[in-house]
């Protein structure tokens, strides 16, 4: 039978747990005794409410279940399986999504009465005490090497930068007010083009970036900053364009002024 | 990276996240004050946060292993675990991953210990029988058993196909299987109502899909394995 209105998806989980008034449940019926899809929907979302099958794997251990929630790609599925079946490890996912929410809003202030407890300093002695204490500075060094490529594309590719930044704005119609040009390059820090994006400030003096057209192309890659402070005094800021926003940390050098800021999006 | 005297190292406050986690990590090997100076430092920025991850927690934990504990042994973990700190991410972030991880963790070691639990003792002069006497036995015959678990792992199979991250798959779980409304779940996930309703929409997209390319009308086909395309 042929299919006359458009799918009430909301209304038909209402109506499989029974929350729809006549009316609404009736068009549902009338929609469902068209739909073949819908049917077959209720039929098995119905089911599984009756059933609510237990997971039959043992619940994921921590680091895979961090793993799970911070990761960007769909890696390990049988997690996601077993999340969707159990209360315990979704209850478990909801504290990442808290936490994850509380940092990405958190703006770090210096306390001065914050301080590392007894009990913490005594582990991390007693930790450092201990033969498998080893310092392992593999991502410094992934930072470092990547702060020095990110240069090595700005000494290099200068003037096509500057004429690719130039062709974006022209063809797009964009304007220089409010709005930085924004380096693409790939994971070896090759260079793939250039995007613009528009500078805002929040009332509380945020800076934000954007991208004009939100694609969400962006989101979840990550975000350098190259601040240029003169006399080989680069620094890099990483973050994660988190809903196609890039939050813009304030950095400051005592006797140095800023000479130059570049940002980059690192995409796969 | 800020080099030089003990002087400078006395005033890192204004440095960036990075610099100081890059100091720490040069000087744990040759001077461990400075590198205790430089994490006193860093637990100084984020200690609001660690604070309020592990006590607006929904987890509760027995007087023997406070959140005050917790929070101590979520420090001493950064000050381990500083060196795998990817850049590509806020430091809030590695850390807010630390604290829940931690969290979690001791709850589930506090739900094993047998001597703790978070319901009020019985009393053991009564007569009455008690909940686990009452509790009817939920041992399956072997026919069922074996039936109940070809099922699961059709469904399983379902599941891991539709679900494509964590967003997906507590919907499924609280949304569509556990009749929690959208404005619960945006709450308890920190998710925006319409990106439920996407998701929801999406991953009934996706189910169909998934029973119309193994032949599954009904949800009796499914859990008896469909026109065996699968």
């Amino acid at each position: 039978m042929a299919m006359t209105t458009q799918h009430p998806d909301e209304k038909l989980l209402d109506y499989i747990g029974g929350h729809l008034d006549e009316e609404n449940r009736r068009a549902v019926e009338a929609h469902i005794s068209a739909c073949r899809d819908c049917a077959q929907t209720v039929n098995v979302v119905s089911h599984l409410r009756e059933t609510k099958p237990q997971p039959s794997t043992a619940h994921p251990d921590v680091s895979q279940l961090a793993e799970f929630f911070y990761s960007k790609s769909p890696g390990d599925q049988s997690t996601a399986a077993h999340v969707a079946l159990c209360q315990s490890c979704a209850d478990a996912i909801s504290e990442y999504a808290r936490a994850e929410s509380a940092a990405c809003r958190y703006e770090p202030s210096f306390v001065k009465k914050a301080s590392v407890s007894d009990k913490a300093w005594q582990m991390i002695r007693e930790w450092e005490e201990s033969d498998y204490a080893r310092p392992r500075p593999e991502n410094r060094e992934r930072s470092q090497t990547m702060l020095v490529k990110l240069a090595e594309v700005l000494s290099r590719s200068k003037e096509e930068l500057e004429q690719l930044s130039h062709q974006v704005r022209i063809s797009g119609g964009f304007k220089h007010e409010d709005t930085v040009s924004v380096i693409i390059v790939d994971k070896l820090a090759r260079l793939r083009g250039v995007a613009i994006f528009e500078k805002t400030t929040t009332h509380e003096g945020e800076s934000l970036l954007k991208p004009l057209e939100e694609t969400g192309r962006f989101d979840n890659k990550p975000f350098h900053v190259l601040l240029d402070f003169g006399e080989d005094n680069l620094v890099m800021v990483s973050d994660v364009i988190r809903h196609d926003t890039i939050r813009l940390q304030r950095i400051t050098r005592a006797n140095t002024s800023l000479r130059r800021v570049n940002f980059f999006i690192v995409e796969e | 990276m800020p080099e030089g005297t003990g002087a400078e190292i006395l005033a890192p406050e204004n440095w960036t996240d990075e610099e100081l986690v890059d100091t720490f990590l040069a000087r744990l090997s040759t001077d461990r004050r400075e590198a205790h100076l430089c994490f006193e430092t860093i637990i100084a920025r984020y200690h609001w946060l660690i604070n309020h991850i592990v006590r607006s927690t929904h987890f509760r934990f027995p007087a023997w292993d406070s959140q005050e504990d917790v929070i101590s042994r979520v420090v001493f973990k950064v000050y381990r675990g500083l060196a795998q700190w990817r850049r590509e991410g806020k430091l809030s972030s590695f850390i807010a991953r630390i604290a829940t991880s931690e969290l979690i963790d001791t709850y589930r070691r506090v739900g094993r210990d047998k001597s703790w639990t978070p319901r009020p003792a019985a009393d053991p002069d009564s007569d009455m029988p008690t909940a686990v006497d009452l509790a009817p036995s939920r041992e399956l015959s072997p026919e069922a058993a074996a039936l109940r678990a070809q099922q699961t792992a059709l469904i399983e199979q379902l599941l891991d196909d539709v679900c494509r991250d964590w967003k997906d798959s507590v919907v499924v779980n609280e949304y569509i299987i556990g009749e929690r409304n959208a404005k619960e779940l945006s709450e308890k996930y920190e998710m925006t109502e319409d990106l439920i309703y996407q998701r929801a929409r999406r991953l009934k997209v996706r189910l169909m899909k998934w029973l119309n390319e193994r032949g599954i009308t009904s949800a009796d086909a499914l859990l008896t394995g469909g026109s065996k395309k699968i």
